[in-house]
């Protein structure tokens, strides 16, 4: 248990261990691509994390990174696939960075530090909480840049279905710097020592 | 010696069980994903008409241009008035893919972004109906399209932060527009 829960809170991948930025300054324009961006890193960590920690013992030293990209790439290229197949508008609003999970200091972080040292079950465990924990830092960015860049917020976009609530004043005069990459490194800035703070004060 | 060899086999065996994994599943999700792409196409051709019709059975390929892959003629009341182009473009996610509709002055009557891998909040806006709206009507050699940013006056804020994608879309548009004017060449 305290593998999965270190993930969200006490080793968070983005705010505590400060991985993954790429996607966490890039898809988070967007609360719903945050969910979609989330989702994907999980699957894709959650199985490279159980392939990586079953094929530990196989896996030559010296070749070990070559043999965790093929893998996590091969899961990222399944997760991209079945995206384009089967929920269409997700894919097409996420683009470029589905492919580009393969490079997430995550997903190879975990393997890496983690998957190649411990067994299946843990490794499915840390790889579920780390997992939730960068979603949910994604999902704590991208609401705070919508609100306050676009005025509005995105919950699910799916063909015609579209949830998304709109902040009056706030929609008409967003700040615009907040939708740009700025106010992306502006917010996670502050998150950032907001969260520093509150782990000093829990210890 | 003995190690090196182990070592690629082992990597070898990974990368092929990769491999077959990644065919198990692309077997699978190709048709579906070209199902989508056939059923986009079909619904783009009919949003692309103002009058006339254009039968999506009648796709023509063309072959050795750079912008145009295949084009469809509009026919109303017998007569060909225009034709709806199937273009590529580059964008800055790698290759898009546009259908534009043309009457036979070469002027533009609309046009759609279709696959595209373009940063979601920037490039993606070229989905919207709106961004298009610029380039319509546009095309015949007294209102030539725009191919700059500056070309396009109103509402410049729409399409800050994405000249790439701007600049890809604006010159296959004007490039399927001369392929029109040129007598389909």
């Amino acid at each position: 248990m305290k593998v999965f829960t270190k993930g969200v809170f006490r080793e968070n991948p983005v705010f505590a261990i400060v991985l993954g930025l790429c996607p966490a300054l890039a898809v988070t324009s967007m609360v719903w691509n945050a969910i979609g961006m989330g989702f994907g890193v999980i699957f894709v960590l959650v199985c490279s994390n159980l392939f990586i920690s079953l094929l530990r013992n196989y896996i030559p030293d010296e070749v070990h990174i070559p043999a965790y990209i093929v893998v996590i790439a091969s899961f990222v290229t399944v997760v991209e696939l079945l995206m384009k197949a089967y929920l269409p508008s997700l894919a097409a609003s996420l683009g470029i960075f589905i492919p580009l999970i393969v490079v997430n200091c995550v997903i190879l972080g975990r393997a890496e530090a983690f998957a190649s040292k411990n067994g299946p079950l843990d490794s499915v465990l840390d790889g579920l909480g780390m997992g939730l924990g960068f979603t949910l830092a994604l999902i704590a960015i991208s609401l705070v840049r919508e609100v306050l860049g676009a005025g509005q917020i995105t919950l699910f976009e799916q063909g015609e279905t579209l949830v998304r609530i709109k902040l009056g004043a706030l929609n008409d005069n967003p700040i615009r710097v907040f939708a740009f990459p700025a106010g992306a490194l502006i917010v996670m800035g502050y998150f950032k020592s907001l969260f520093d703070n509150i782990m000093k004060r829990s210890k | 010696m003995n190690k090196t060899i182990n070592m690629a086999i082992k990597l070898l065996v990974i990368c092929s069980a990769a491999a077959f994994v990644l065919g198990v599943v692309n077997s699978l999700t190709a048709p579906e994903i070209k199902k989508l792409e056939e059923e986009a196409k079909v619904k783009v051709l009919g949003e692309l008409l103002v009058k006339g019709k254009a039968d999506p059975a009648k796709e023509i390929f063309v072959e050795n241009n750079e912008y145009v892959s295949s084009y469809f003629e509009i026919v109303d009341n017998g007569t060909v008035i225009g034709d709806i182009l199937y273009l590529k473009a580059k964008g800055y996610g790698g290759m898009m893919t546009l259908m534009a509709s043309y009457d036979s002055n070469g002027d533009l009557i609309g046009s759609v972004l279709m696959n595209n891998s373009e940063t979601p909040g920037f490039g993606k806006k070229a989905e919207k109906p709106d961004y298009m709206n610029k380039f319509k009507g546009r095309g015949s050699d007294s209102n030539p399209l725009p191919l700059f940013k500056y070309q396009v006056e109103e509402e410049i804020d729409t399409v800050t932060g994405a000249t790439i994608t701007f600049m890809g879309v604006s010159s296959a548009l004007k490039k399927g527009s001369d392929f029109v004017k040129g007598g389909l060449k």
